[in-house]
């Protein structure tokens, strides 16, 4: 059975933004909501590195479990949607999500925030699949077309990858392989300070 | 706990992760803070309360009713070339697709392209939508008919009262092959030179340098042909941010093995995946590069037998290198220590075929010239030129500027790179089907005619200079910016001064463009709207020569109309009409406008450009190849196997794809493009080819042919040769060759000016010779200012004890018809101290998220929301002396007096003494915002300081191409 | 044999904390959302939906074009 995840290469991610705007664009989705959007760690100096960040689509999605009006549900192919007619824009979500996925359109008073919207991963939502509603609300559905990810699909460098997580990871290994390293990204170094180069960390050679 | 490290000199904690939804965000570590504060302040809340989602249409999704349409295009912003499906439902634009097949761009596009479905967008739309007068200091809307006559008559009473040359028509890189030919020959048809592009302050440098050494000044291989490299040299080109798809391809190669070194005066986007980075001086391209070329002599790397064989001059330039360039001197200038210029060095020899991509930030300075040549010797010396994988790898910038450079508005050249000799407007006569004496009865003489014109980096100085100082006879009175923003040009303190004086400034665009609102007037402002290339069909010419066609996706919105069908409005008006197109139909278009027909115009060009063999890419084997895209390797561009294109009945095999110029001879001939040139191990017709022989048959007893066994694969003339005329045709017996219709036209005629191509086809497909010569690429060209590259610092210069020991060029009288200064202008610098009050270095350049002027991309909301304020990166200990937190508002203040309210990005990025801003804002000045100054609902969403308000006097001592990339500046908090 | 052991007591332990187990079905109060591949282009074909996904995924892959992956 499918299970649809990204993964972005950040060796290969240059930061560009196509993913941002493909995004925009396939969705229509307006000024101040930003599905998706670039992380840069060590902005200017050897060791940058970007990533794209949207909706991670978890198997066990935080923000799911903390909606109290439980708008939130997963797909056949474990794609994290929600209702938006449900949604009471409590934020909760937000707060939970570790990737800053939710995003909300307004920033009004006594905490008015509209409907939540996020990445949908190209699937729409709980609407008739191509219908003008679904457009409305949760923007393109390409999953039901036999398509995926905008973002994916459009980036510059093929940094991003989206699909069944099984047949992406043997993508991304390809690349690992075929490049004789993994990410310079990762690891406790990088998270909490120490040498830029994993491979100071470990003793080997560059 | 923070999940990222604290750059140095940061004086806060950053947390990518953290963010507010109140207006008021915390700061990413990235300088795309779009979830700042000033995301809802500056694009307008009422964008954020359009939830539900905005729809651009009624139209339900194309799956269900409506008659939908895919049309095939090309992006038009950058010269990559990615191709776009779009999906247009009942004449609306409402999707696009990637194309995975296209062998460009496999799919891929970049902030822009992903995003250009905007264009077509008509609510909320900022385009100029009608034609505009400046009425008593507000935008007024007209109709065209009043437009096309007001217009029309005033040139014609400037034309009759100053002469032809008396108007500067700056033509566009956005133009398509098409249009831009006939804009050459519209501007010609008026009876002046006076025309320009982009390309001049681009790649202009780049141009006349590669050209003057091998014979064509263009990209010698292509972005794919970076997969083939196993060392990849960037020296001023910041790929990752001008050109991301080209990115897909290098860093295949880089994770195939390839190595990758990066030499940059800041640490880019691109530095940040190279193996290797070198931070070096701006404006000391030819000491790091000739640094390099020391250790290459030094230690024996060179290719002795490629040197011998191909290459003139290279013993007195490593002399010359060897003495001069020695590490100690290379440092002094650049910087650099030597260890690490020696590594680059030996990882360039040792891993060949080894490639040198470099873009504006060795072309744009007084020296460019000299910059590129030295690129181009090192890799002559390296034996890298002719082979896949190696070459001079030129990225240039928009999406037809190389199209429009071969065959569109120079001011000193015909179309093709003819030139304006007498022999050159013959040739062009007799394609265009109009009478020689007729053409030059429309220039003021017959000297004006053969003069090259003014050019689009000094045409403000054809306004403001003395008369008596300038080499044509009236000053400019009036300026028509076709396709082309003002804010890509320096000096723009002058420029506002220039627009201000002249009689009439015409804009036509497909947006007001800074120059609806930078000068100060009441009237004679015009806006005329243009519609972009997705709006109409034609062929455009991506960096790596390709040709593409584009299909149209829309009919013009609002009231735009395309280039060609406003060009023959005008022809009619100012009376050359029929002339305009004599070969060309017309037809209706849904205005009821004559339009002339798209594929006549491009089997003009077919029928003229032999030089540069823009005739075998006829609109049938462009479509065809459009729509067989996947049957073409990534890797060779070539397309083995045969397939044959439904439509047409065309058999693509053995294509490369998009045919890459040179694709000689006529259609028939079925020349299949050469994607790497001068490759002498393929035969003619498999896109082999050797160095022009153009510069001579020997100089000072030297031979300039090719010597040893150099020759294309398998030519009957095995040693080298000069290029083929008539008279050598039939001095080798091969006249006969030729049919007797081709024998009729080639009479009197040499490879350039045969209207039948059959020279071309008999030497190529009979003889595999190249009838343009099989001679040696020139080490030095002795005709430039400098035979061999020379360092010489910038006219303003960071460092007055260098200015004595590498001084500027001599002031030059007359050039392109104007007064230039060099050494005069770098010694009042010094002479003012102006490294002194001015010291940091101030060079800009590009963002992946904008293009050129920017006006046209900062209009688009999905662009726009990524990049909201103009912004100066400023070096951390730079910062801290001037008391600049991050993010602060500053003044970039220059020597020119101007200043620039900027955001101050503190970063390493930047060394110590160098600073960097974006060139595509404009919209303010000085700080303030010139918003009401545009036209209604036309204005930019982004708008900011344009950091050539500020930049300075500096041109290139050979083409003009303006010094952008070094300046002086300081900066203050505001 | 002893880290086993040492992982069942706490996949027992971790049980009796009433942890949730990650991908246990949770509660939806919202719409019912048609089938991705229930519409006219897979007609309810789910083994046909998942195959064109896998074979679009590909196109992310541009070692199929130019070769030279190491395996």
């Amino acid at each position: 059975m499918a299970r649809m995840k990204f993964i972005c290469d950040a060796e290969r991610c240059i930061e560009c933004n196509a993913c941002a705007t493909a995004c925009k664009n396939e969705h229509e989705v307006p000024w101040g909501v930003n599905r998706r959007r670039l992380v840069t760690v060590n902005d200017g100096v050897p060791g940058e590195r970007s990533i794209s960040v949207a909706c991670m689509h978890c198997t066990d999605a935080p923000c799911m479990a903390v909606c109290p009006v439980d708008c939130f549900y997963r797909t056949e192919d474990q794609i994290v949607l929600h209702d938006k007619d449900l949604c009471i824009g409590c934020g909760y979500c937000f707060y939970a999500c570790p990737f800053g996925a939710p995003q909300f359109p307004q920033a009004g008073a006594f905490g008015l925030r509209g409907k939540m919207d996020k990445c949908t991963y190209c699937a729409g939502g709980p609407e008739e699949n191509f219908s003008v509603e679904e457009f409305r609300k949760y923007g393109r559905n390409r999953i039901a077309e036999g398509k995926l990810p905008a973002c994916a699909e459009m980036c510059s460098t093929k940094a991003l990858l989206a699909g069944d997580s099984g047949v992406i990871a043997k993508i991304y290994k390809t690349r690992v392989v075929t490049r004789g390293k993994g990410e310079e990204i990762w690891g406790w170094k990088m998270a909490y300070g120490g040498s830029d180069k994993v491979s100071d960390n470990l003793g080997v050679k560059a | 706990m923070l999940l990222t490290r604290k750059a140095a000199g940061r004086t806060e904690p950053v947390n990518p992760l953290a963010r507010a939804v109140s207006a008021l965000a915390a700061k990413t570590v990235d300088r795309r803070a779009f979830l700042k504060g000033a995301g809802l302040t500056a694009g307008a809340a009422a964008f954020a309360s359009q939830l539900p989602l905005n729809v651009v249409s009624e139209a339900k999704a194309a799956t269900k009713t409506g008659k939908t349409e895919v049309k095939r295009t090309v992006c038009t912003h950058c010269s990559v070339g990615c191709s776009i499906d779009a999906v247009v439902t009942d004449g609306v634009w409402v999707r696009q697709e990637p194309v995975f097949d296209s062998p460009l761009n496999l799919g891929a596009h970049c902030a822009k392209g992903a995003s250009i479905r905007e264009h077509g967008m008509t609510e909320n739309s900022h385009r100029l939508k009608y034609p505009m007068k400046l009425v008593d200091g507000k935008y007024r809307r007209i109709s065209w008919e009043q437009a096309i006559n007001e217009i029309g008559d005033k040139l014609l009473q400037i034309r009759k009262e100053s002469g032809p040359d008396a108007i500067f028509w700056v033509g566009s890189s956005k133009h398509s092959n098409e249009q831009s030919q006939m804009l050459r020959k519209f501007v010609s048809m008026f009876g002046t030179n006076n025309m320009d592009h982009q390309a001049r302050i681009c790649h202009s440098t780049t141009v006349s340098g590669v050209a003057n050494t091998w014979g064509y000044g263009a990209m010698t291989n292509s972005y794919n042909d970076l997969q083939n490299s196993k060392c990849m040299f960037f020296i001023g080109s910041n790929a990752a941010e001008a050109h991301p798809v080209s990115m897909l391809h290098c860093l295949h190669a880089k994770e195939t093995g390839a190595k990758m070194i990066v030499a940059d005066p800041r640490f880019t986007r691109t530095a940040a995946k190279a193996d290797q980075y070198i931070r070096f001086r701006s404006g000391t391209d030819v000491a790091l590069l000739f640094g390099m070329l020391h250790h290459v002599f030094k230690n024996g790397w060179e290719d002795q037998d490629y040197i011998n064989q191909r290459v003139y001059g290279m013993d007195k330039v490593k002399a010359e290198v060897l003495a001069k360039w020695t590490p100690d001197k290379v440092t002094e200038v650049t910087g650099v220590p030597e260890a690490e210029v020696y590594a680059a060095a030996e990882t360039m020899a040792k891993n060949r075929p080894s490639t040198i991509v470099w873009c504006m930030g060795q072309t744009q300075h007084s020296i460019g010239n000299a910059f590129v040549r030295a690129s181009c010797i090192l890799q002559l010396a390296l034996g890298n030129i002719g082979k896949s994988g190696g070459g001079a790898n030129i990225y240039r910038g928009h999406d037809n500027v190389q199209g429009a450079t071969d065959v569109g508005p120079n001011p000193d050249s015909l179309p093709g790179y003819y030139g304006l000799a007498e022999g050159a407007w013959k040739h062009w006569c007799k394609v265009w089907g109009v009478d020689y004496e007729w053409m030059k009865s429309r220039f003021a003489s017959k000297a004006m005619m053969e003069k090259p014109g003014m050019t689009v980096s000094r045409w403000i100085d054809g306004v403001l200079e003395k008369n008596e100082l300038i080499d044509q006879d009236s000053n400019l009175r009036a300026v028509v910016y076709w396709g082309h923003a003002p804010n890509s040009q320096t000096r723009g303190l002058e420029m506002k001064q220039a627009m201000e004086k002249v009689d009439l400034m015409v804009v036509i665009d497909p947006y007001p463009t800074a120059s609806a609102a930078m000068p100060d007037r009441k009237e004679g402002v015009y806006l005329l709207p243009a519609a972009t290339q997705l709006e109409t069909s034609g062929s455009v010419t991506a960096s790596n020569r390709s040709i593409q066609w584009r299909e149209k996706v829309i009919e013009p919105v609002f009231e735009s109309k395309p280039d060609h069908t406003i060009m023959y409005a005008f022809a009619k008006k100012l009376g050359f009409g029929p002339e305009f197109v004599k070969n060309i139909r017309l037809v209706k278009d849904k205005t009821g406008w004559d339009e002339p027909l798209v594929e006549d115009m491009t089997r003009e060009i077919n029928a003229g450009n032999w030089t540069i063999g823009y005739t075998g890419q006829s609109p049938e084997r462009l479509k065809a190849h459009m729509r067989l895209q996947a049957h073409f390797d990534p890797k060779t561009l070539r397309c083995t196997e045969s397939v044959v294109d439904k439509e047409t009945g065309y058999d693509i095999k053995g294509d490369y794809y998009g045919m890459p110029w040179p694709c000689y001879g006529t259609a028939a001939v079925k020349h299949p493009g050469s994607p790497v040139l001068y490759r002498t191990d393929l035969k003619m017709m498999d896109g082999g080819g050797c160095f022009r022989a153009n510069f001579g048959i020997s100089k000072d007893g030297e031979t300039l042919l090719a010597e040893g066994d150099s020759h294309v694969k398998d030519s009957d003339i095995t040693i080298g040769h000069p290029e083929f005329d008539h008279v050598l045709m039939k001095k080798l017996g091969w006249w006969s060759e030729l049919t007797p219709e081709e024998q009729a036209a080639a009479e009197g005629k040499n490879w350039k000016t045969d209207l039948s191509g059959g020279i071309q086809r008999v030497c190529m497909v009979n003889h595999n010779t190249h009838f343009w010569g099989n001679a040696k690429a020139r080490a030095i060209v002795w005709n430039f200012p400098d035979g061999i590259p020379q360092h010489r610092e910038p006219l303003y210069s960071p460092r007055p004890d260098l200015v004595a020991k590498y001084p500027s060029h001599d002031d030059k009288k007359a050039f392109w018809r104007l007064p230039t200064l060099f050494k005069t202008v770098q010694k009042k610098a010094l002479d003012d101290k102006v490294a002194e009050k001015y010291p940091i270095v101030l060079t800009s350049g590009r963002l992946v998220e904008f293009e050129g002027g920017g006006d046209e991309t900062r209009s688009n909301p999905w662009l726009a929301e990524l990049q909201q304020e103009n912004f100066v990166e400023i070096n951390p200990k730079d910062a801290a002396d001037r008391g600049i937190k991050y993010w602060d508002w500053v003044w970039v203040k220059t020597p020119t007096g101007a200043q620039l309210k900027v955001r101050a990005l503190v970063t390493e990025r930047v060394g110590k003494g160098t600073s960097f801003v974006p060139f595509h804002y404009a919209g303010w000045w000085q700080g303030k915002d010139l918003l009401d100054k545009y036209p209604e609902g036309a204005a930019p969403i982004v708008r900011g300081d344009a950091v050539n308000t500020g930049t300075t006097y500096g041109y290139d001592s050979v083409t003009m191409m303006q010094e952008t990339k070094t300046t002086l500046c300081n900066i203050e908090r505001a | 044999m002893k880290r086993l052991l040492a992982v069942s007591l706490f996949a027992l332990a971790a049980a009796a904390c009433h942890e949730i187990p990650q991908d246990a079905p949770k509660p939806y109060a919202g719409k019912e959302d048609t089938k991705a591949y229930a519409g006219d282009l897979f007609k309810g074909d789910k083994q046909k939906y998942e195959q064109a996904l896998a074979q679009r995924a590909q196109f992310q892959n541009e070692y199929n074009r130019t070769g030279g992956a190491k395996q």
